[in-house]
């Protein structure tokens, strides 16, 4: 661990020093606007990303979420239950406030108790106790040994124990949402300081000339503008309006190919695409007869017939046709050289005959009919991920009707949307990037039995619950060996997938980044677009 | 007005071959603008596409066991895995787009005409009531109108539809008796405030007068009496109001509201379209618009000749 460590510090430091001497200024145009510049309001990939340049975290992933030092400057388990942190000296915030332990235990603080967010940190923060040694120092505690600290850790932003809100001082510690997203509160001790965002249209960056730490800075000035829209973002770059895009659309990956102008990085993200079926109701409201008409049994609470719609799935052929040949196709949680994954688990084999004769054996033979939903805005490709897996369905004996909606409307209803707050439908579309970069970051929540008041199962929209899989989940969680957390973690996942077929994994997603001739992308496998990965190529 | 009209239908009859009856007449005045008579034809054939679709199409674009991805972007004259020919090439979902096209002017038109004749239907009754009872009732029911008229049509029907959620287990048809919906709300209005408008000439003039003083129902003086001397400048709105209803449907289907991913209009088939337009897949999205577009401009070069025809002060 501590090799690895090393080697991504390393990896960093050379980066930076073959960034360049003159001043530049870049644009990069992405797709996702980020929902607040707030550290806490929103546990969303584009908010970490972009607010990850301003504000320090800890420890941090680079780009292949290895765990490097950013604010600590190195870290161990002083005994079972406590881990030693020793902070950075000398770190400044943008506002000229010095960085101490202090900072991050009112961060903490702030992140735990934060209230009227959109998805909370508090998974991250819970049963941790912080105390400050000295300025430098300090010591964080767990009531079990809890190996994933500094996978923990990588997820929390530090923000100065100075800021100044204009919110109700009870609330979130005085400082509200829009103090972050003005600039009013928005100092961290990251490489860039945040200049204005302009909603709709913008965020603007610039470097921080008292940074210290080991992030890059090539970049004096950096304008990250909103381009939702697949083809104008691609014409953007094209036209020269911005010098790097994220999210390049698979339909325009051949035509980038051949352009002299444009260079492509590309890289497996952390993010598997799959399928939740409802496991928990006898009536579930999307699974009917052939004819449409609702039925008193629900076919998706036995594993065989979960099994057989994953066999139904030819996978070969979305990666191919849909996705055109940028996905991989995926047999489990996180694509190969990720922790703690099963060394057997394969993609489930295109075999209807077999999938057939698998739904007759779990009686079901006559077929039912099924409404897949999912999203058209969130992943690549979405809605014509779920209309293919309609069609797949469909032409095997399953009649699939399919509905997709914008993300904003989707989320909600598939996890709450249905009466006392249970998920709406059936049959989900949905992707999962491991946060840790391990695999018990989407067992904890995709495949753990539903418990918000542990923590466990926060995603879980099918409802699997199999007290093997949550046992073993528990023991890996505890496991400070390695080797004996990554076999315990392998084994959960043998038995919630390849047993129970608790989720059905589809593909492992491919992202795409496009430069201007001259420029260099780090592919990130948690799929961040950020500055600091982005230098010119020599 | 009247008795210029009678005076010119007496100058005809005098000097007509034969007999001529009114829709003779129209037909003549009508078939003297050759661009006219090809937006006719361009909306006889949009109509007959749309009632035989199922018999000319290829293939059944809404039938997921007949598409498949495999089939997917094969550009114009490729043949499909089924053997047939995709003659317009096929769409990301493997859909044959010549197939998927006329499914898509089957519900364009079909969701234009259908809320087009229930918001006239609607549309007149009230605009009759208001124009027939005046005074109150009338102010009432015009400020209505004007208030629905102030709010732009494609904001109303975006709001109609993301809130009226699909329940589980509705029938196929009922995302587009949503649309029909939609749309008979944003449209009625105009109906109501054309159709007040020529009662209230018409209202005052002696022959429902004498319908009255005979002590005919109301019902039976507004329907019988009244609504057919309206019916001109109802018809030419109708016309216009179609098209436009065809057009906004095509909008929200472009703006992913409406109809399901798998049942594509030709809003929809642009909107998908759209994605590719930079890889050079031109197919995708550019035969379905050609389609919306001879659809809606041959159906407003019917409505622009009708306006001409019906209008009497235009009359030669």
């Amino acid at each position: 661990m501590k090799v690895f460590r090393r080697l991504g510090l390393a990896a960093v430091v050379v980066t930076a020093l073959t960034g360049p001497a003159m001043a530049a200024d870049v644009t990069i145009g992405i797709r996702s606007e980020p929902s607040s510049m707030d550290p806490y309001f929103h546990n969303l990939g584009p908010n970490n990303g972009m607010i990850g340049q301003v504000f320090g975290r800890l420890v941090d992933f680079d780009s292949n979420q290895q765990i490097f030092g950013r604010l600590a400057e190195s870290w161990k388990p002083i005994n079972d239950t406590t881990w030693e942190f020793k902070l950075r000296k000398g770190v400044k915030f943008h506002d000229g406030s010095d960085f101490t332990a202090d900072d991050v235990i009112y961060s903490f603080k702030r992140a735990d108790g934060y209230t009227g967010g959109n998805s909370s940190f508090r998974i991250y923060t819970k049963g941790k106790t912080l105390m400050k040694i000295d300025d430098h120092t300090l010591h964080i505690m767990t009531e079990a040994p809890y190996p994933l600290m500094p996978n923990d850790l990588t997820t929390v932003m530090i923000m100065s124990s100075e800021a100044k809100g204009t919110g109700k001082p009870d609330v979130n510690m005085g400082i509200d949402t829009r103090d972050f997203n003005d600039g009013t509160a928005t100092f961290g001790t990251g490489p860039y300081k945040f200049v204005e965002w302009k909603k709709g249209d913008r965020i603007v960056l610039e470097k921080f000339d008292g940074y210290k730490g080991p992030m890059p800075q090539p970049w004096d000035k950096v304008t990250f503008k909103f381009i939702k829209a697949e083809p104008a973002r691609v014409a953007a770059l094209l036209a020269g309006d911005v010098d790097m895009i994220d999210n390049v659309p698979t339909s325009d990956i051949d035509t980038l190919k051949k352009n002299a102008n444009v260079a492509l990085s590309q890289g497996v993200s952390n993010r598997v695409i799959y399928l939740h079926l409802d496991q928990q109701r006898d009536q579930s409201p999307f699974v009917t007869d052939k004819a449409g008409n609702p039925i008193d049994k629900n076919p998706l609470k036995d594993a065989r017939v979960r099994k057989a719609i994953s066999m139904m799935i030819n996978r070969p052929a979305i990666v191919e046709r849909v996705m055109e040949g940028v996905a991989i196709p995926a047999g489990q949680l996180l694509p190969a050289g990720f922790f703690g994954l099963s060394p057997t688990l394969k993609p489930d084999a295109y075999d209807v005959a077999g999938a057939k004769k698998l739904l007759a054996e779990a009686g079901w033979g006559d077929g039912f009919g099924l409404t897949i939903h999912g999203p058209n805005d969130r992943y690549i490709n979405d809605a014509k991920i779920a209309e293919a897996i309609g069609q797949m369905l469909t032409a095997a004996g399953i009649p699939t009707k399919v509905v997709t909606m914008p993300k904003n409307v989707y989320f909600s209803r598939a996890s709450k949307g249905g009466p006392d707050g249970t998920p709406e439908f059936s049959f989900v579309l949905v992707g999962w990037g491991s946060g840790t970069g391990e695999a018990s970051s989407p067992l904890k929540s995709l495949l753990a039995t539903h418990d918000p008041s542990k923590g466990m199962g926060a995603s879980n929209r099918g409802r699997h619950s199999d007290p093997k899989v949550d046992s073993l989940i528990g023991q890996a969680l505890a496991t400070v060996d390695d080797t004996k957390r990554a076999a315990l973690l392998a084994e959960a996942t043998d038995i919630a997938i390849g047993e129970n077929q608790g989720i059905i994994p589809l593909h492992y997603q491919v992202n795409t980044w496009a430069t201007r001739k001259g420029l260099k992308y780090s592919p990130r496998t948690d799929e961040r677009t950020t500055a600091y990965d982005l230098v010119p190529a020599k | 007005m009247t008795a210029l009209n009678e005076e010119q239908s007496s100058l005809a009859v005098s000097t007509g071959v034969g007999v001529e009856t009114p829709f003779k007449r129209f037909l003549s005045d009508y078939k003297e603008s050759s661009v006219a008579v090809l937006g006719a034809i361009g909306v006889g054939v949009v109509m007959f596409i749309a009632l035989f679709g199922p018999w000319l199409a290829p293939t059944d674009p809404y039938d997921l066991a007949q598409v498949s991805v495999l089939d997917s972007r094969l550009t114009p004259g490729e043949t499909m895995m089924s053997g047939a020919t995709a003659w317009l090439g096929t769409d990301g979902a493997g859909r044959d787009m010549l197939s998927a096209m006329i499914y898509g002017m089957r519900i364009s038109l079909g969701v234009g005409i259908g809320s087009g004749i229930i918001a006239l239907m609607f549309g007149c009754s009230i605009g009759l009531i208001a124009a027939y009872c005046g005074g109150r009732v009338d102010t009432l029911i015009m400020r209505v109108v004007d208030i629905q008229l102030s709010f732009p049509a494609i904001l109303v029907a975006l709001i109609l539809l993301a809130v009226w959620k699909v329940k589980p287990n509705d029938p196929g048809y009922y995302a587009i008796f949503k649309i029909i919906v939609a749309l008979v709300v944003v449209q009625w209005a105009y109906y109501a405030r054309t159709i007040r408008g020529s009662a209230l000439v018409e209202r005052r003039k002696e022959y429902v007068e004498a319908a009255s003083s005979l002590a005919l129902s109301d019902q039976r003086v507004l329907f019988r009496h009244l609504l057919p001397n309206c019916l001109a400048p109802i018809i030419v709105v109708g016309a216009i109001q179609t098209a436009h209803a065809i057009s906004l449907e095509a909008t929200l289907s472009f703006l992913g509201l409406g109809l399901p991913q798998t049942e594509p209009s030709l809003g929809k088939l642009i909107a998908n379209g759209f994605e590719y337009v930079m890889s050079g897949k031109y197919w995708i999205s550019v035969f379905p618009g050609i389609a919306l577009l001879f659809m809606i401009m041959s159906i407003n070069l019917v409505g622009d000749r009708l306006r001409d025809v019906l209008n009497p002060r235009l009359q030669k």
